[in-house]
């Protein structure tokens, strides 16, 4: 029944966010008794950490509305509010996902063990394979939280171009500074992207499948507005920008290159690859 | 486990010969390093070809190998080193097959260029399980920093070079285009063709086929205006 919130947030933080930032007025819609609903709210309050209370003070009001409706919205319906049960199993599962966040990042995909996840949750191996089947299951879940958030962004930014060209460089830019500030989990991404084993979900992952929509999207939009020829091949120049942005990773994760030189090539690349489908 | 152990005793079986070696020390020593080198070598280029790099493990290449654990660190660092030399002892196959073919390229610019990178693919692919290994070793914690694997055939790089420069001369390049700029779109359609090896399993003929398709449309863009 969590689930209704789920796809909302983004984050685990996020999510604990929305359930720890019920104002008193909101509470009072929650059809649950004032026990069990104080019951819920202490639980919460106690194992969630400092970190809540800190991301819940920087929330702006308007943010703070954003992230009670959901809750709200379950309150106005015959939707229950969720077990103590489900919420405990929520907040492992928020835990869990921290940890092995942490960990990837530390010792990457090879390094970091279930056990070491585990322990650094503070909880028995046991009780983590109760929320995930397997290291890669834990791997792709924090990967989905990431890419749904850098698929806005994305979206977002593409908006904001002027021509086609624009728009695929800031895309692609706002995917550099998404990842450059966790260079070592993207790392641990691109190896785990070459596998045989986990390579394939990764890669067919529907939020992957969707930036690689969002690219064809502007080159369509270019031949509407008669920027790109009629026959741009679509798919093939969706491939070949999408594998020239990932092509640049390596260069910043291991020649440290700054976000400007990420984007200066990149817009290089941009230019050769459109410009067989230009006009005139 | 107890197989595991099995391997190792069998190998410590010829340390009495030790003794002897001592009268002439480098040469035998130096041979029997030199050929434990290369059994691990040649184990670990199966295993990575049949498990991938993250199922080959240390302990596995030397049961393969037979030789003990202990004697795979005393003459490698990591896995990943283990890797790169196996890489790097496929070079000469790989160079010696450029040196007989580049000579006869021919045609357009668009034709050479697929003919360089067909050879690549055509040495790589039957392989293709060890060349993903090397793609994903490059992200690999462990790699030691001077190792920078994949992309960086500085061979092909210059031959890329080469070709391109001819189609400028040939008027099928524009001069005004940034050379350095095509070939590093040209390495990233390359490197990344691999990925269908994962996605439909190609083989040397499909990513040839994909590869082919990538350097039309980009030498497309590339004539003068």
């Amino acid at each position: 029944m969590f689930d209704r919130i789920g796809p909302d947030a983004a984050k685990d933080s996020a999510t604990l966010c929305m359930i720890a930032d019920i104002s008193p007025s909101s509470r009072a819609d929650l059809p649950v008794g004032p026990e069990s609903r104080n019951r819920v709210f202490e639980h919460v309050q106690q194992t969630s950490s400092g970190r809540v209370d800190e991301a819940r003070g920087r929330l702006r009001p308007s943010m703070r509305m954003k992230h009670i409706s959901p809750i709200q919205a379950a309150g106005e319906t015959t939707v229950k509010m969720p077990t103590r049960r489900a919420l405990a199993k929520q907040q492992t599962r928020a835990k869990v996902l921290a940890a092995a966040r942490r960990l990837f990042s530390e010792h990457g995909y090879e390094g970091a063990t279930i056990r070491d996840i585990a322990a650094a949750a503070g909880m028995s191996t046991g009780a983590v394979f109760a929320n995930f089947t397997d290291k890669s299951d834990l791997f792709r879940d924090i990967m989905a939280q990431d890419m749904a958030q850098l698929a806005v962004a994305m979206r977002e930014s593409a908006a904001r171009g002027r021509g086609v060209e624009d728009a695929l460089l800031k895309m692609f830019a706002a995917g550099y500074a998404f990842y450059k500030s966790q260079l070592p989990l993207a790392r641990a991404a691109f190896s785990v992207s070459w596998s045989t084993q986990d390579g394939p979900a990764l890669r067919g992952a529907p939020k992957v499948q969707e930036i690689l929509e969002l690219i064809a999207e502007q080159l369509a939009l270019a031949i509407e507005r008669g920027e790109l020829r009629q026959e741009a091949e679509i798919k093939l120049r969706t491939h070949m920008l999408f594998d020239a942005y990932l092509s640049n990773y390596p260069q910043a994760i291991f020649e440290g290159w700054s976000l400007e030189a990420l984007q200066g090539r990149a817009r290089d690349q941009i230019r050769i690859i459109l410009a067989g489908a230009r006009r005139g | 486990m107890t197989t595991e152990f099995d391997q190792p005793r069998r190998f410590a079986g010829t340390s009495p010969r030790r003794p002897a070696a001592e009268s002439r020390p480098p040469s035998l020593r130096q041979t029997q390093k030199e050929a434990t080198r290369n059994r691990v070598l040649e184990a670990a280029r199966e295993l990575f070809d049949s498990q991938g790099y993250q199922g080959a493990t240390i302990r596995e290449i030397a049961r393969y190998a037979g030789v003990a654990v202990g004697s795979v660190f005393t003459n490698f660092a990591s896995k990943g080193e283990i890797l790169s030399q196996v890489m790097a002892a496929r070079l000469d196959g790989l160079y010696a097959e450029l040196d007989r073919v580049v000579p006869h390229i021919r045609g357009t610019t668009a034709d050479r260029l697929r003919s360089i990178f067909g050879v690549f693919f055509a040495f790589e692919a039957p392989r293709s399980k060890l060349f993903l290994s090397h793609i994903a070793a490059a992200y690999d914690w462990t790699l030691p920093p001077t190792a920078r694997p994949f992309g960086t055939n500085q061979r092909l790089t210059d031959l890329l070079r080469e070709c391109l420069i001819r189609g400028v001369a040939e008027g099928e390049v524009d001069p005004a285009r940034e050379i350095q700029e095509i070939i590093d779109v040209l390495l990233a359609a390359y490197g990344w063709t691999y990925r269908l090896v994962i996605t439909e399993g190609a083989d040397a003929k499909r990513m040839t086929e994909a590869m082919d398709r990538r350097i039309g449309l980009i030498v497309e863009g590339l004539r003068p205006r």
